[in-house]
């Protein structure tokens, strides 16, 4: 009986050796993290368990558990690691059966789920030289594709396991469009946890692309304070793509169907934040006018009652520009009421 | 010098009147000769032969009088600027055509010969209309003295027959679909099987030939050309190639292309997917409210500037420019109208919008338009009634998923917020273009999801359907299978039940509706098209000559 907790006991730091050594693998080092992976695969899927589970994920242990938890995947669920490690979407002869002729891979594995994600980090930070792209320009799209894949599935599927990827992806020197979907999946999945990333990226970024990235990603943070950082912002924003995107962050955060979809979320907070966003629209549009076509469609995803008397009070103005933009915007508020009704 | 100015088909003294001017009432036609009487595989206006009885008969007349030229005097025709190099003219000498003009201001004819008799022309189109040609022609005949004083002048005008493209009103004659094996046997044994009750021939084109590219919706649209002859409107039927660049791009050459069936080749190298033909289609004829008549109907393809769904830099996407101006240089059809397809990965109108037949209305059609909001309605009733945990996409491996499932996706269900926004603008559009009422635009459920470049169908698009009116007056619509909850009892699928109240309602017992469902979910919808995309279908026209309206 000794001998067998003994033997347990080596077995279980022997995991954790092995699990320390391949997360210990340098980002890119395909054959070695490999080598590697292979002496953590035979430790078996129960080993791995509760090394790769949610709550190890944390910012100093999100590598090693990703690393486990893509072992446990591969073990228990051979089927899947085969189709997220070769997307059908990627295969050229796949794709030239598309209707665009262009590898196209989100939506399958974006259909993998929670069990897909681990395998797609390990893709992005170690194996992506082990994928056989094709040669030239179309390699080049394929890993293109790919990559953004990686980056929109977690934030599709909500899974906050990857906010550390993410943000680890937004803080790089890596491309800019990579950068910019980090920016957004880390909102979808991130929860408040990823405001401060965002908005600190959007204060400090040069470049407009990845600030405006992050404003309409705030957007996807479901808290009162992702309103709030939007509306101290929008105040004081001078780029107008970026402020565009705050704004219809507005109308993605106060998404009718968005809360509508939280089960879980108390009616009253849903109801509290969908009445800031509609009021801090009606707000924008008495100021900015100008952006009448983005606050119209942000007011129609709200979709919150009370904001047609308040378009409907600014068709009164006595500015000519409010009044205008007022009377444009108020039919797209009325159809989306409408039909909510 | 005279021309069939009445298009009676014959060429007569009382065509004198009205020749030189181009109206509803009175104007020769002539036609652009690019269809394949001599079987060479090539448009029969490229060479500077007369190809036959067939390609003669496809030949515009014009006839030199009789007149008796001066000693020494010439006779010339002179061709107006805008036809010159566009146009071809041959000569006919006891049943030999020989060419007598393809390039330059004139040429002329022996004098001998109009001095001893009428000499006849045959004029045919040698260039598409396009916006530096709007198909007339102005031939300017003259005789002059040995001095050059001018003896006489006359000017006849013609105008090239336009392109008709097809509106899904017109009755199907054939279907056709590429077989790319089993892949997509099911579809392609319920069409054959709709196109057998309606009376339609069911073409199969091998995928083998053709890479297996089974979009052949995208490949080219098919039309006609009406020509006036003695027996009254001539029909040659026509196919206008898309600027695509893909393998079954060459079915419509390969067997469409042939005696009396026009080709248009493709004249644009880019090969955006906004250019396919799902992007391309015609608005059954109507008045638009500012009272603009369009008696065989309105062109509208997709495209425009806007953010991508969820938020962005705006992008322009559009059919290529070439094309654009090509419809509206027909001047039939258009201005062509654009419509907000920006958003869409593929970027088609077909996606989001359809046209039936809609006998039980007024205006007789109906415009069908995909909807979020009626797609989440539904599953929100079916969850309501306790069928939360309700499969959808049953027994699709990957794919499948449940009612609740989808209502609680929080990254779908607010992308499709937005999405309903834009189809709300886009039922505002076609509500002020063309005139219709809320009632005429019939919601149908189609969810759409984030495809990485753009919105994709989440579910099999339903308005991407095969629209098959008969002479019978039964209509046969052949749709994408949603695959939505089996919910109720019976147990019926909850989409399918919504789809068939709301179409039905646009019949009537003398002129309904069969709606028959057709499995596209691996054959085409995961592969970002539906039903409609998979096929083309050749029409017959309406009975209308088009230089009446």
């Amino acid at each position: 009986m000794l001998n067998i907790l003994i033997a347990a006991l080596l077995a279980q730091q022997d995991v954790d050796a092995a699990l320390d050594a391949l997360a210990a693998v340098k980002p890119g080092e395909a054959d070695a993290y490999v080598a590697t992976r292979d002496r953590v695969l035979a430790f078996g899927a129960a080993a791995l368990k509760d090394r790769g589970a949610a709550g190890r994920w944390t910012a100093d242990g999100w590598v090693r558990a990703m690393a486990a938890e893509a072992c446990r995947v591969r073990l228990e669920n051979g089927e899947l690691a085969r189709s997220v490690d070769t997307p059908r979407g990627l295969l050229p002869a796949e794709y030239a059966q598309f209707k665009m002729r262009a590898p196209m891979c989100t939506q399958e594995l974006v259909r993998a789920g929670a069990d897909g994600v681990p395998l797609l980090l390990e893709r992005w930070r170690w194996t992506m030289t082990k994928f056989a792209f094709s040669e030239g320009d179309a390699g080049k799209r394929e890993e293109d594709c790919y990559r953004h894949a990686i980056l929109f599935v977690p934030g599709q599927i909500a899974d906050a396991r990857a906010r550390h990827f993410l943000s680890e992806v937004l803080a790089s020197k890596d491309r800019e469009a990579w950068r910019q979907q980090a920016a957004v999946s880390l909102g979808q999945c991130g929860g408040t946890e990823a405001l401060a990333p965002l908005t600190q990226t959007l204060d400090a970024a040069e470049t407009p692309g990845l600030r405006e990235a992050c404003a309409r990603a705030i957007g996807r943070v479901p808290e009162r304070e992702a309103l709030d950082a939007i509306r101290s912002r929008l105040a004081t924003e001078r780029d107008d793509l970026v402020r565009r995107s705050l704004i219809h962050g507005l109308g993605i955060l106060g998404s009718s169907w968005g809360w509508d979809s939280r089960k879980n979320v108390a009616a009253g907070k849903a109801d509290e934040i969908r009445k800031a966003c509609a009021e801090a629209l009606v707000d924008v549009l008495s100021r900015l006018p100008s952006e009448q076509e983005t606050i119209g469609l942000a007011l129609g995803m709200v979709a919150w009652p009370d904001s047609e008397n308040a378009v409907e009070a600014l068709a009164s103005s006595s500015s000519a520009d409010v009044k205008d933009a007022a009377a444009k915007v108020l039919p797209v508020l009325k159809r989306a009421l409408s039909r909510r009704k | 010098m005279d021309v069939d100015t009445n298009r009676n088909g014959t060429v007569e003294a009382v065509d004198e009147t009205g020749e030189s001017a181009w109206s509803t009432t009175l104007g020769a036609v002539m036609y652009f000769n690019t269809d394949d009487d001599d079987n060479n595989g090539s448009e029969d206006y490229i060479d500077s032969a007369v190809n036959g009885i067939a390609d003669a008969a496809d030949l515009a007349r014009a006839f030199v009088r009789t007149y008796p030229v001066p000693s020494g005097g010439t006779v010339e025709v002179l061709v107006g600027s805008a036809a010159q190099g566009r146009i071809r003219i041959f000569r006919n000498s006891g049943g030999a055509w020989t060419s007598v003009y393809s390039t330059g201001a004139s040429f002329t004819l022996p004098a001998s010969e109009v001095t001893a008799g009428d000499v006849e022309l045959g004029i045919e189109a040698n260039t598409r209309i396009s916006p530096t040609w709007d198909g007339y022609a102005t031939l300017t005949l003259e005789i002059r003295q040995s001095d050059g004083t001018l003896e006489g002048s006359d000017a006849v005008l013609l105008r090239c027959a336009p392109e008709i493209l097809a509106t899904n009103l017109w009755i199907p004659e054939q279907m056709h679909v590429v077989n790319v094996g089993s892949n997509n046997s099911a579809f392609r044994m319920t069409l054959s099987s709709v196109c057998s009750a309606a009376g339609v021939t069911y073409v199969e084109i091998p995928g083998g030939s053709y890479s297996n590219d089974r979009w052949v919706q995208d490949s080219s649209e098919p039309g006609i050309v009406y020509l006036p002859s003695t027996s009254g409107r001539r029909r040659v039927d026509s196919v206008l190639q898309l600027a695509r660049w893909r393998p079954v791009d060459a079915w419509c050459v390969n067997a469409l292309f042939n005696p009396d069936f026009d080709l248009v080749r493709r004249f644009s190298s880019n090969s955006s997917s906004m250019n396919y033909g799902g992007n391309l289609e015609v608005f059954p004829p109507h008045t638009a409210p500012m009272g603009a008549n369009y008696p065989w109907g309105r062109i509208v393809t997709g495209g425009g500037t806007s953010a991508p769904i969820g938020g962005g830099t705006p992008v322009t996407r559009r059919m290529v420019q070439a094309y654009r101006d090509y419809f509206n240089a027909l001047g039939i059809q258009g201005p062509h109208l654009e419509v907000s397809t920006e958003w869409l990965a593929v970027g088609h109108v077909d996606e989001h919008t359809s046209i039936v037949p809609a006998p039980a209305n007024p205006r007789g059609w109906a415009v069908l338009l995909a909807s979020p909001q009626l797609a989440r309605d539904v599953l929100q009733s079916v969850a309501d009634a306790g069928g939360g945990s309700l499969t959808v996409f049953t027994g699709r491996s990957g794919w499948q998923t449940t009612v609740n499932g989808i209502l609680t996706n929080t990254a779908l269900m607010t992308y499709n917020d937005e999405v309903q926004l834009r189809m709300d603008a886009i039922r505002s559009y076609y509500m002020t273009q063309l005139g219709l009422a809320d009632s005429e635009i019939i919601d149908l459920p189609v969810l759409f999801e984030d495809a990485g470049s753009g919105a994709a169908a989440y579910n099999p698009g339903v308005v991407n359907m095969v629209v098959i009116p008969t002479a019978g007056g039964t209509t046969h619509l052949v749709v994408p299978d949603p695959e939505g909850p089996d919910a109720g009892m019976p147990a019926t699928d909850a989409w399918r039940t919504e789809i068939n109240t709301r179409l039905q309602a646009l019949y009537t017992a003398a002129s309904p509706v069969v709606i028959t469902y057709a499995d596209v979910f691996f054959s085409y919808h995961t592969l970002l098209g539906e039903a409609h995309c998979g096929t083309n279908t050749v029409r017959t026209p309406p009975a209308q000559d088009w230089w009446d309206d």
